[in-house]
């Protein structure tokens, strides 16, 4: 099924792309799990940059995936203030629906592992590099950013 | 299309439905002319509001236009247009031209559809933004300007 609306069909197979390399990399069920996953890395990462911050990364993503990025946006309140690997999982668990069974850990690094391999890499590392050093060993490390590598930081 | 997540596939069908009355509206039934209305006009309308007005237009909206909405955004570079010359100018105009409408019909049933999916009071919010000589191009469905009528 096609839409003949050229601009929504590309973005359809893009987020079909996205959403089934982050159930490979969470060995995730279903995509419905991805795209929980999906959603709430995003939005964590999306008020925790700010919102200049957030612009930038936006503008790298497909279509769909920006509407995903932007979903319940609350521009005042950002950035937010998780200082810690566990508060910003907790941020992360607190956005992903309780009918679905994924750990956020393992969400989060899927995520922004995908975020990394499907855009302009330079972009996610100075995304990664606007993040507290406890947190950045969940970006990967293919990055380069210090603080990537677990047990570095 | 194989998404199968029930939030992202009702969005793309609302999306579809937004389109496919711009297009009626439009009359050019060229649903990808259609497309390209709203999200110009989602853009011109956005570079007049401020962040948070952005975000609550950005909550009526199904997920691809929300995506629209957003692309190319700037929130500490506003640059919202005076009148309507200035708004009508941000938009493609060639884009229209070359299919024989008129960028103003474009923006017409663009707004129109926004108008009619979208509840009064973010109406209110974002057209108490836009130019004040932009309301004649709805004489039909005005748009709720304070004052409204009185003119």
């Amino acid at each position: 099924m096609t839409s003949s609306v050229e601009v929504l069909d590309r973005s359809i197979q893009q987020t079909n792309l996205w959403l089934d390399d982050i159930a490979t990399h969470m060995g995730a069920p279903d995509r419905q799990t991805a795209y929980q996953a999906l959603r709430a890395v995003l939005m964590a990462v999306r008020d925790r940059i700010g919102i200049d911050n957030a612009a930038h990364l936006a503008a790298q993503l497909p279509l769909m995936i920006r509407g995903i990025f932007y979903e319940n946006f609350h521009p005042h309140g950002t950035p937010t203030q998780e200082e810690t690997r566990d508060a910003f999982l907790k941020k992360v668990s607190s956005l992903i629906s309780p009918t679905v069974d994924a750990d956020p850990a393992k969400a989060t690094k899927a995520v922004l592992r995908v975020l990394y391999e499907r855009i302009d890499p330079n972009e996610v590392a100075k995304v990664a590099g606007l993040f507290p050093m406890p947190l950045r060993s969940l970006w990967p490390e293919e990055t380069d950013v210090p603080g990537t590598r677990e047990g570095e930081a | 299309m194989q998404i199968n997540v029930e939030p992202l596939d009702q969005s793309v069908k609302q999306a579809l439905q937004w389109i496919n009355e711009v297009d009626e509206r439009m009359g050019t039934h060229n649903p990808r002319l259609a497309m390209t209305a709203l999200q110009c006009t989602l853009q011109a309308v956005r570079r007049q509001l401020e962040p948070e007005q952005v975000a609550h237009l950005a909550k009526c909206l199904p997920i691809p236009l929300k995506g629209a909405l957003f692309e190319n955004w700037r929130p500490t570079a506003p640059r919202p247009a005076a009148n309507r010359a200035d708004f009508l100018s941000a938009l493609q105009d060639t884009v229209f031209r070359n299919v024989g409408i008129t960028v103003e019909r474009a923006v017409k049933a663009s707004i129109e559809v926004m108008c009619k999916r979208i509840p009064a009071e973010t109406v209110a919010e974002f057209a108490t933004r836009l130019p004040f000589d932009l309301r004649s191009l709805w004489s039909n469905e005005p748009l709720p300007y304070p004052g409204h009528g009185a003119v």
